[in-house]
């Protein structure tokens, strides 16, 4: 008992001085859903039958939080993210959306936003005629917030 | 007291307030090895904290104790070793069997306990039963199961609590055996009972408490000879001629109580007072046996006094107590 | 009975007494209707969870592997150990830890057990012990029955991580083990304080109840967007310490903040409990 009313003393002192931020920031965020992003995308790909590699995507993800005045930090189901690769040569970029919710631990879950031809249906078509999961269409990955 | 042997148990100045009620207030109690020892008290008295003390469940704020000539501070759990009984109702887990119950303390005990189950089932009469579950179990088989417990560390010193509480007549009977068996072959007895007649039977020497202290602590022989004179119930066809009598008899002192006479004689003098009455024609309804001496003694002992209490006036006159 | 006349001799009895104490623990244990109760739970629970799952084609999404139920046997133990880490754990260990002590109390046992030469330290020692016991046996019992469940009634295909990788059947056995060691710091730290409240109450109730609720509420408030240091202060974060282990490349930063964590409210926990239980007269019961 006593130490839970200490824990809870502590939470609400350190609640309430604001001290200690959250681990949650940007380009945390950035820097876990760029490679994650691109590690699905060639599994996507070679279930279409075609070969990727993620060295060659060059993904780079831009998220943010709620709207311009929001601080781009901090879980919440209002992170977007707009992840840019190149995929033919590096000449022909390409993006895709998704619309995160990232948890306290630092765990999210990215919801497809488009293009609709990449992560718009659950379920694709494989190039062996199969109808599998759609690793693109919503994926959860975590990153480190310590 | 036999000198060559350190008492087995020797306590003294122990004092136990719980909140602000003290319980026992500076008690020292001194039993020697191989007798039988008997504790008398009315509820409250404070036996129930003494044995409590002794048996290392409560602290004490105040005194020492030394058991078996071992002291908590030197030897630990080990001051009881050698130690057995049980205070207040003795209880089981009531999911577990009688002989499972025994197995899982005969564990704790280490040693040869685990060899002694048997044996200890058989003395309590519980063999039959020991395969049913303690939940199962009457208030008297309980009991008994509590002295097999106890009996599983072959103890040189036995404190027992009301061992006879809820056992029937013949049970009783058997548990007194028992007990005189084993102070006959050496086991030293703390004995704490309600019960006047079975610590006369059983007892060598008796401590008598009240209200958290000592008001009595001596030999059973000691305790006799404070004993006043049994009082008797008389039922006569002329009252007020029987107590004419009375004054004229030798040794008897009787008064009216309720509808019957109060008699307090000794038994040589109440048969010379019957015969009297029938000489001077007055008829003997009923003459029943109030109080023995030393139960008579021990009301007296244990009585508050009226002015340090509202309770109901003591039963037996108060000459009774010189 | 002869009794022995000779004089007091110490004996070595008390020595190794937690031991004997841990054993009779365990065998009370294994004798109660509800450790055997909970036992089944935990071994049946993960393959009638997985049956329901196979009946119907919804995925529980909102936890980590949710989406993989049918694609992987190896997220079921996962997924299972989201769902159970936050309250199913605290209240599995809790059922025994928090009734250890106070059962003594219910049963009125406490003179019966104390005054066999057994110290107190040592009856706390091996009714603590064998309270771990049972929650170390618990949490392993429903590790390798929901693996055993995710294997047999999915499969063993490959497992998505959670950098987008896929993970190998023989690389996932390991880590699914892994992950569910990495949870019993804090079943242990839960362990420990139904103990505290065991010891502290004497009411079963409250020291099973205890946990739970406290379990309960952490869950709710880690919930809230607050301050990182306050979240990491709190016993229920290091039940969700293990997703880093699959990630590319893995972190465990979360790991060992937990372990920190969870050996620090087992330690005041125990140590309350032992001082409460060595300090207490044994009056009643």
């Amino acid at each position: 008992m006593r130490w839970a009313t200490n824990a809870a003393l502590a939470a609400v002192l350190l609640a309430t001085t604001g001290c200690g931020s959250s681990g949650i920031t940007r380009d945390r965020l950035n820097i876990a859903v760029a490679p994650t992003f691109a590690n699905l995308y060639v599994l996507q790909q070679s279930l279409r039958g075609r070969t990727v590699t993620t060295a060659s995507m060059h993904a780079k993800a831009a998220c943010a939080k709620g709207g311009p005045t929001t601080p781009d930090q901090g879980a919440g189901n209002d992170w977007t993210c707009t992840v840019t690769w190149f995929n033919v040569g590096p000449a022909v970029p390409e993006t895709a959306s998704y619309q995160l919710h990232v948890q306290t631990n630092g765990c999210y879950s990215a919801d497809g936003d488009g293009p609709a031809d990449l992560n718009g249906q659950q379920m694709i078509v494989a190039a062996d005629g199969a109808t599998v999961t759609n690793p693109l269409w919503e994926f959860d990955g975590c990153f480190d917030t310590t | 007291m036999d000198q060559s042997f350190s008492p087995a148990i020797e306590a003294l100045g122990l004092t136990k307030r719980f909140e602000e009620t003290v319980a026992v207030a500076g008690v020292g109690l001194v039993v020697g090895p191989g007798r039988v020892h008997g504790m008398l008290g009315p509820n409250g008295a404070g036996k129930t904290t003494l044995l409590t003390m002794l048996m290392g469940l409560v602290r004490p704020d105040a005194g020492t104790i030394r058991i078996l000539g071992r002291t908590r501070d030197e030897f630990g759990a080990c001051m009881l070793d050698g130690v057995a009984g049980f205070v207040e109702s003795p209880r089981f887990y009531p999911y577990l069997s009688g002989r499972r119950n025994l197995a899982l303390l005969a564990e704790l005990d280490g040693g040869a306990a685990a060899s002694r189950i048997d044996e200890a089932l058989d003395l309590v009469d519980l063999r039959e039963q020991a395969g049913a579950k303690v939940g199962g179990y009457s208030v008297g088989m309980r009991q008994r199961l509590g002295i097999a417990a106890a009996l599983l560390r072959d103890p040189r010193l036995l404190i027992l609590d009301e061992p006879a509480s809820g056992l029937d007549p013949a049970g009783m009977r058997d548990m007194r055996a028992l007990v005189a068996r084993l102070a006959h072959d050496g086991t030293t007895v703390l004995l704490s009972s309600h019960d006047m007649a079975e610590v006369e039977e059983l007892c060598d020497n008796v401590t008598i408490m009240r209200r958290g202290g000592v008001v009595f602590d001596g030999s059973m022989g000691t305790l006799r000879q404070r004993a006043p004179d049994p009082a008797f119930r008389l039922a006569t066809s002329d009252d007020e001629r029987a107590l004419e009598v009375a004054r004229d008899a030798p040794g008897i002192a009787a008064a009216v109580a309720g509808d019957e006479l109060l008699v307090h004689a000794q038994r040589d003098n109440l048969d010379g007072y019957v015969i009297a009455l029938g000489r001077a024609d007055v008829a003997v309804r009923r003459l029943d046996l109030e109080s023995s001496p030393l139960e008579a003694l021990f009301f007296a002992l244990t009585e508050d006094e009226p002015e340090e209490s509202a309770e109901p006036a003591a039963s037996v006159p108060q000459e009774a107590t010189r | 009975m002869t009794a022995v006349a000779a004089p007091p001799e110490p004996r070595t009895a008390a020595r190794g007494g937690s031991w004997v104490v841990y054993r009779c623990e365990l065998a009370k244990l294994v004798r109660q209707l509800k450790v055997q109760a909970a036992a089944v739970v935990c071994l049946l629970a993960p393959f009638l969870f997985v049956s329901a799952l196979n009946v119907q084609s919804n995925t529980p999404q909102d936890t980590l592997f949710g989406r993989w139920v049918h694609d992987s046997g190896f997220a079921i133990p996962l997924v299972v150990l989201g769902f159970a880490g936050q309250w199913a754990l605290p209240a599995l260990t809790s059922v025994v830890a928090g009734d250890i002590f106070s059962c003594e109390d219910r049963y009125g046992t406490w003179k019966t057990i104390l005054t066999r030469s057994r110290s107190r330290s040592q009856i706390f020692t091996g009714k603590a012990l064998a309270a771990m016991t049972y929650a170390v046996a618990m949490t392993v019992l429903v590790a390798l029955s929901s693996l055993a469940a995710g294997v047999l009634l999915v499969g063993r295909q490959p497992l998505i991580g959670l950098s987008g990788t896929l993970l190998q059947p023989g690389h996932c056995t390991a880590l699914v083990l892994t992950a569910w060691a990495t949870v019993l710091p804090p079943v242990l730290a839960f362990t420990a304080f139904g103990l505290l409240l065991s010891v502290a109450s004497r009411n079963s109730a409250a020291g099973i109840g205890g946990p739970v609720v406290v379990g309960l509420a952490l869950q709710l408030a880690s919930l809230v967007n607050a301050p990182e240091a306050v979240r990491m202060l709190l016993p229920t974060t290091a039940f969700g310490a293990w997703h880093g282990l699959f990630t590319e490349p893995s972190f465990a930063g979360p790991l060992a903040q937990g372990v920190v964590v969870s050996a620090v409210y087992f330690v005041v926990c125990v140590v309350g409990a032992h001082a409460l239980l060595r300090r207490r007269d044994i009056t009643e019961g």
